[in-house]
């Protein structure tokens, strides 16, 4: 109402005119306006923001990592390729296509949500009373390092904030830090469930260590053990999700609009598979009683899987099963053959399968394989457990298998050719 | 201060209402007859033939009064302050008569006019980015003006229609679509942002009108094609940053302002129109279909269009009466049109009232008020034209079943049908404005205006859609509004007997906004409920607001030697809302030069009448979008009620406008007598801080892009315009003129980010540096070894055996090849006038444009799925049997050559010339006209776009894709054709009277 008030109450004279006008572009506030679709920072430090702060990070990742999740099974031969209509995702096309939306896209995600994740972390502990116990805090750290997990998994390099390369061991250091301080924060929250998850994703990351350091390093495996343990002996059965997605998006890729997502088409070789022990097919690869009445463009019998059947159903991040698997497996390390089978048959007790009984310490690491392909199923773990037991997956072309299961994908051309303190970037 | 800006659009909309109220009890004040008066009255005719001058304005200097001349060429103005006073007689085109008369108290002077024809007109008044009114003569910057009397006798539809041709260089065309809009470009592309505004600002009477391109189904519509045609008097388009540096921050793009027809100090003029067009795609534009042939009972889409596109028809009814005394002219005008498209579902509409009041209520001032409304309607198809066209253009008879009858790509052309969306909008504008003789030469503009847009869209389609959903219903409202609040001042002072001063000074401020409501449901609870109300299903619920406040002022001298040389500095200088925090006011500088060589004493050129040379250089900008600068977060709730934020736009604090600095210089010449003229400019313009799109590091936690001030671009182009006046006596006349543009741009700076591919996977549109933008770098079939066959010939059965090879790297990765440029880099434009007698009239209107290339898409597809007839008979040769080994390779060659599975092969050459407009208007005898009670009475037969000259072998218009809005992607995305919409021809039939 500034300049209507100024022209009656002065304008006498096109001088006065003029000074309106003039005085209209010096006047502080002209040019503000409103934003009322967008929050801009200050907005984020208002405390009436705190609780949509506290599940932004786990918002922020829970897309891209059940991209992750699902593109690791591809990779490792639990689900067929959707487009290719094949088993086979070349490990290198980030190299190879320029075109590769899908290993661009998954890295900026990852990449931003650890931002993501640290920044709420720190708008917390700005903003609440009482950070050291408090679930918003706790569980922000939780996704930091469920970021950092998955995206030193799956690309060669990690990138921060802007910063300089580096390699996926550094932020799988880095992420176990962050469980830690999600288990502390957690449990003096009194979330004793989140303390345990989060102690058992730490204890993922020491056992990768351990592998990504070549095996040598007995204490990174016993660390694993020993975090896994403290996990257990918190909560037997815990079992963190990753929940916070858009109305059913969550789990978009395994299952979509209808019943049947994009991803929903399994690996045969599952299909019906049998436990080793007792003959009969295994009751924790769940899948559809027949196979698609079409079979793929060679003749592939295609089934459809059933672990997940909603959109709505939730994603596991780390829950016991895991943690007793990696006791098993750093028993097996240190010779404790015994105690590897008892942690193994702990695990198969629970979907009421026989005891499995060996003294072979190579039957035994067999069957440990077996129990995490088969336990794991679809969550995530298999691309990573054929890189660290070096297993070529069945249905690899010969690209891929020259390329060995040791190779990554490359950091995202947006974050390469953008980031001056990577070589090649703009800046 | 949050608050200040939807607060002061409440009530800067109530406050423009107000003034509107207060100027309109001013026509109370508005002065009666004065005391000691007498008239003038005479009649004006062509110097040459002595034929009479229709709408010929005349008037009496320094007194603000004037009239237009009647069919007859005759003219009476009353209320003259009686005494010595000069009258003068303007009419483009002509030379400005000048004369002196005696005026007694009470009495009647007589003065008459033969005007001289004249090839430029120096003393031509313009407006439009000049600060005040000024002879052309003034003026180092190079203004285009189309008037009236060449569009009266023109078929056009709209706005868009009126400039092309006429305006030289100008880029863009209409889909061909019903109501499509144009986006129009002058002078190239004046920015690399993609989704920035890359259009001239539209000004109509001063008030700037909002533009933005909408769409219904696949149809762009924008506002200017609201305007009624009949209404206008004059454009004026100014091309580039010389000429729009006062407009400032948004006008780097250029301005085009439009004058409507106001009333001057006469008895009423009546006037109608009626338009009748028939609206007619050739079929001719589609390409056949293989597989479709009677003998297989398939003859409905054998020529596929033939089943769904057919004639349209257009009517148009004009109404108006203009007319005034000396307190008060009036302007009153309303149109009714309707068209039924010559596409299923495509329809339009556009009702419109205009109002004009002009009071003089003292000597030394006068007030206007001005009102529009329009009503608007555009129907179409969802979700687009396009996707009818591909059900049927790309239907694969292979893949028929009951209800694919034709084996359609995505649904059955007729359950497509009931899938409609259309729009209706209502522009209302109102403007008012002051303006006051200070003292002698010092003139005070005070202008005040708003324009309203209010848009419905609705989407419904009662038996479901594409995506299965069972009955849908989409609800859009936006609202939009551009405020203009406009005072200058204008000294007109003589400082010697040889040196004058002009100077003017002045602000601007604009507030512009939009804000958007968007619901959509399906499942309706039964298919005869038609509101969101009976669907159960909510599947979009959004709303959105956007303002941006733009203010500047300004500073302009000019000085004038001996009325022959002029040399023009200003200033402009402007804050807006879009700039980032720590980005202040920005300037933009003008210097301009004008000098009318042929008036001096020494000028002795033989065939030469006038010769001026002329320059100018200045700046303009562009802003960013409206929270370009803003670091922002988006809140999003998820299941369960749960809040989460995400980062949304990183944001600049340091965002600026891209500056275009531009400098002309120009020769005009007028030769023989007024029988010909010509005008060459030479341009060039520099873009910097050129706004682009930067991706951040997406470890830095903001993903989407940012704009950033990094880019660099140079231009530089001619303008050749020339008109000939072949023959002119009473009995015929015959003149021509032709323009010529040329352009080049480049990209010469990217700030060091990586060249940006526009648009998605399989275009390859590019800014890339040392290119002009949109540059098509894309892989390139190896002419050497074209193909390759995954088995031997002899076994070659199916067209998929045939492999296409592409020129590739050192390390393997195929080669981005430099193709072509996807934007014209020359246009040409020529016309002919045919006089023949008194009344009879033959107009022909050519344009052109070429240096760009088309990419077929469509034709890409229709090979891919083997239904062209070319493909198809390569299927049916491979799968025969009896084909032989030499038929086989003739087929791996021809498939080879040009591989469906390299889309650049597919790249054309768009050049083209097309015959636009043809009309032969007849103007009635009087004394026939007179019987039926009639004045000036013309009937018009014509036609429009009437044939394409053309290699291009698709179905687009190349001069649609010279930045038309095909796809709704970016300007530089103009020239792929994919299911694209032909051009249609249009026969006009027009009568318009007078009385």
């Amino acid at each position: 109402m500034r300049f209507f008030k100024t022209k009656s109450h002065g304008c006498r004279n096109g001088a006065a005119l003029m000074l309106a006008v003039f005085s209209l572009t010096a006047c502080d506030g002209l040019f503000d306006v409103e934003n009322p679709g967008s929050l801009v920072d200050e907005d984020l430090e208002t405390p009436f923001l705190e609780n949509t702060l506290a599940t932004s990070a786990e918002g922020e990742l829970v897309d891209d990592y059940s991209s992750a999740l699902v593109n690791g099974e591809m990779l490792g031969d639990h689900v067929w390729h959707p487009s290719v209509q094949d088993f086979a995702l070349l490990t290198d096309a980030g190299y190879r296509d320029r075109d590769n939306t899908l290993v661009e896209s998954m890295f900026n995600g990852l990449a931003s949500a650890i931002w993501v994740a640290d920044n709420m972390v720190t708008r917390l502990q700005a903003m609440v009373a009482n950070p050291g116990a408090h679930l918003g805090v706790a569980n922000s750290h939780f996704m930091a390092g469920l970021a950092r997990l998955t995206l030193a998994t799956y690309y060669e390099n990690v990138v921060y904030d802007g910063g300089g390369l580096l390699p996926p061991s550094r932020a799988i250091e880095d992420a176990i830090g962050n469980m830690q301080s999600a288990a502390q924060v957690a449990s003096a929250a009194g979330d004793i469930n989140l303390a345990a998850a989060s102690l058992g994703a730490a204890a993922r990351g020491s056992r990768a260590l351990y592998y990504e350091g070549g095996g040598t390093n007995a204490s990174l495996i016993q660390q694993a053990e020993a975090l896994a343990r403290q996990a257990l002996d918190l909560a037997p059965d815990f079992r963190k999700d990753m929940r916070y997605g858009q109305p059913g998006a969550s789990n978009g890729h395994f299952t979509g609009l209808s019943e049947e997502g994009p991803y929903h088409r399994m690996h045969v070789t599952y299909a019906n598979r049998p436990d080793p022990v007792s003959g009969v097919p295994d009751p924790r690869i769940i899948h559809s009683a027949q196979p698609e009445s079409t079979p793929g463009p060679r003749g592939e019998i295609r089934w459809i899987q059933r672990k997940y059947t909603a959109r709505t159903d939730p994603l596991p991040a780390s829950r016991a099963a895991e943690a007793e698997l990696i006791v098993a497996e750093a028993r097996l390390i240190a010779g404790d053959l015994d105690g590897a089978v008892q942690w193994i048959n702990r695990v198969r007790a629970k979907s009421g399968l026989p005891d499995f009984a060996s003294s072979d310490a190579a039957a035994i690491r067999t069957q440990l394989i077996y129990e995490r392909d088969t336990e794991l199923w679809l969550e995530g773990r298999r691309w990573e457990d054929h890189r660290y037991y070096n297993i070529i997956p069945v249905a690899w072309d010969q690209v891929n298998i020259d390329r060995g299961v040791s190779a990554r994908w490359p950091i995202s051309v947006q974050e390469r050719f953008n980031n001056p303190n990577v070589a090649g970037g703009g800046g | 201060m949050r608050q200040f800006l939807s607060d002061f659009q409440m009530k800067a909309r109530r406050g423009v209402g107000l003034m509107s109220i207060a100027l309109l009890a001013l026509l109370v004040g508005a002065i009666p007859a004065l005391a000691q008066q007498g008239s003038v009255q005479g009649r004006v005719v062509d110097g040459a033939t002595l034929r009479p001058l229709n709408s010929v304005q005349v008037f009496v200097q320094g007194q603000n009064i004037g009239v237009i001349t009647d069919t007859q060429g005759r003219f009476r103005i009353d209320g003259v302050n009686a005494g010595q006073v000069t009258v003068q007689a303007q009419l483009i085109g002509y030379a400005t008569g000048s004369a002196s008369a005696t005026v007694q108290a009470g009495g009647v002077a007589e003065v008459n006019f033969e005007l001289q024809g004249r090839a430029i007109d120096l003393d031509e008044i313009v407006v439009t980015g000049t600060g005040a009114p000024t002879q052309r003569r003034q003026l180092g910057q190079t203004i285009n003006s189309v008037d009236a009397s060449q569009l009266e006798q023109s078929p056009i539809v709209n706005v868009a229609d009126a400039l092309q041709g006429r305006v030289p260089g100008i880029g863009g065309a209409a889909m061909g679509e019903t109501g499509a809009a144009t986006r129009i470009t002058l002078r190239g592309v004046a920015s690399l942002n993609t989704s920035l505004r890359n259009e001239p600002l539209i000004y109509v009477d001063g008030i700037r009108m909002d533009n933005r391109t909408q769409r219904v189904g696949g149809v762009a519509e924008n506002r200017l094609g609201d305007i009624n045609p009949a209404d206008i008097e004059r454009i004026e388009v100014i091309k580039g940053a010389a000429a729009a540096t006062l407009f400032g921050t948004e006008a780097s793009s250029g301005v085009i302002q439009i004058f409507t027809k106001r009333g001057s100090v006469q008895a009423p003029v009546w006037s109608f129109g009626v338009d009748q067009h028939i609206v007619h795609l050739p079929h001719s534009k589609w390409p056949s279909q293989a597989g479709y042939r009677a003998s297989e009972g398939r003859v409905l889409y054998d020529k596929p269009a033939e089943a769904w596109v057919d004639l349209g028809y257009h009517q148009n009814y004009t109404m108006s009466v203009r007319g005034g005394s000396q307190g008060i002219q009036y302007s009153l005008s309303g149109r009714f049109m309707d068209e039924d498209g010559h596409m299923p579902n495509h329809a339009t509409g556009n009702t419109s009232l205009r109002s004009a009041f002009d009071f003089t209520h003292t000597e030394r001032l006068r007030s206007s008020v001005d009102l529009s409304v329009v009503r608007n309607n555009l129907d179409a198809s969802w979700p687009s034209w396009s996707s009818i066209a591909s059900d049927f253009l790309l239907s694969n008879p292979a893949n028929a079943n009951e209800r694919f009858t034709h084996g359609e790509s995505e649904m059955p052309v007729g359950e497509r049908l009931t899938m409609q969306d259309g729009s209706e909008t209502t522009n209302v504008s109102v403007a008012a404005s002051l303006a006051w003789d200070i003292r002698e030469g010092m003139l005070a503009n005070f202008r005040v205006g708003h324009n309203d847009v209010s848009r419905k869209r609705t989407r419904f389609a009662a038996e479901g859609d594409y995506a299965g959903r069972p009955g849908v219903r989409q609800i859009v409202n936006t609202s939009s509004y551009a405020t203009t609040l406009d005072a200058s001042i204008n000294w007109n002072a003589t400082l010697t007997d040889r040196i004058s001063s002009t100077t003017t000074a002045g602000g601007q401020s604009f507030w512009e906004g939009i804000t958007t409501e968007n619901a959509q449901k399906s499942q309706f609870a039964s298919p005869t409920l038609r509101t969101l109300t009976g669907a159960s299903t909510l599947n979009t619920l959004s709303e959105s607001q956007q303002d941006v406040v733009n203010a500047g002022f300004f500073l302009q001298q000019q000085l004038g030697f001996d009325n022959r040389f002029f040399i023009t500095a200003g200033l402009r200088i402007d804050g807006n809302s879009a700039f980032g925090e720590d980005f202040g006011l920005t300037t933009y500088p003008k210097l301009g030069f004008s000098w009318v060589i042929s008036e001096h004493e020494f000028f002795n050129i033989g065939g030469v009448d006038e010769l001026r040379i002329r320059g100018a250089l200045g700046s303009a900008g562009l802003q960013p979008g409206a929270f370009d600068a803003q670091r922002t977060w988006n809140p999003t709730v998820f299941a369960g009620g749960i809040g989460r934020i995400t980062p949304d736009n990183l944001g600049n604090s340091e965002l600026q406008p891209e500056r275009s600095t531009e400098g002309e210089v120009a020769i005009e010449a007028g030769l023989f007598d007024g029988r010909m003229g010509f005008e060459t400019i030479y341009f060039m313009q520099q873009t910097r801080d050129a706004l682009m799109s930067v991706s951040p590091p997406p470890s830095t936690g903001f993903t989407s892009t940012q704009l950033r001030n990094i880019g660099e671009m140079d231009s530089w182009g001619i303008e050749v315009v020339g008109d000939l006046k072949v023959m002119d006596s009473q009995s015929f006349g015959w003149d021509f003129n032709a323009a010529y543009t040329f352009l080049d741009q480049e990209i010469t700076d990217m700030g060091g980010i990586p060249d940006i591919r526009i648009a998605s996977r399989r275009r390859w549109g590019w800014l890339a540096e040392g290119y002009r933008p949109g540059v098509l770098l894309a892989p390139k079939q190896d002419p050497s070894n074209p193909y390759t066959l995954s088995v031997p010939v002899e076994n070659l059965t199916n067209v998929r055996q045939i492999l296409p090879n592409v020129l590739r790297d050192a390390d393997g990765s195929e080669s981005l090849v430099f193709h072509g440029d996807a934007l014209p880099s020359w246009t040409v434009d020529f016309g002919s006038n045919f006089r023949f007698g008194e009344n009879l009239t033959v107009r022909a209107l050519f344009t052109g444009a070429g240096g760009f290339l088309m990419s077929n898409e469509t034709e890409v597809l229709r090979d891919v799925i083997t239904i062209s007839p070319r493909v198809a008979e390569m299927v049916a040769i491979l799968a025969d049997p009896n084909s032989t080994t030499a038929q086989r390779q003739a087929v791996a060659d021809d498939y080879g050559s040009k591989h469906p599975g390299v889309i650049p092969s597919y790249f054309e050459e768009g050049d083209y010339l097309k015959f636009n407009e043809l009309s032969v208007n007849y103007t009635l005898p009087e004394t026939f006209a007179g019987a039926l009670g009639f004045g000036r009475t013309t009937v018009m037969v014509g036609a429009r776009n009437i044939h394409n000259f053309t290699k291009y072998s698709g179905i687009l218009d190349p001069q649609s894709a010279t930045g038309g809005t095909s796809l709704g992607g970016s300007i530089f995305e103009s020239n792929i054709d994919y299911i694209s919409a032909p051009t249609p021809r249009r026969y006009v039939f027009s009568i318009r009277t007078t009385r």
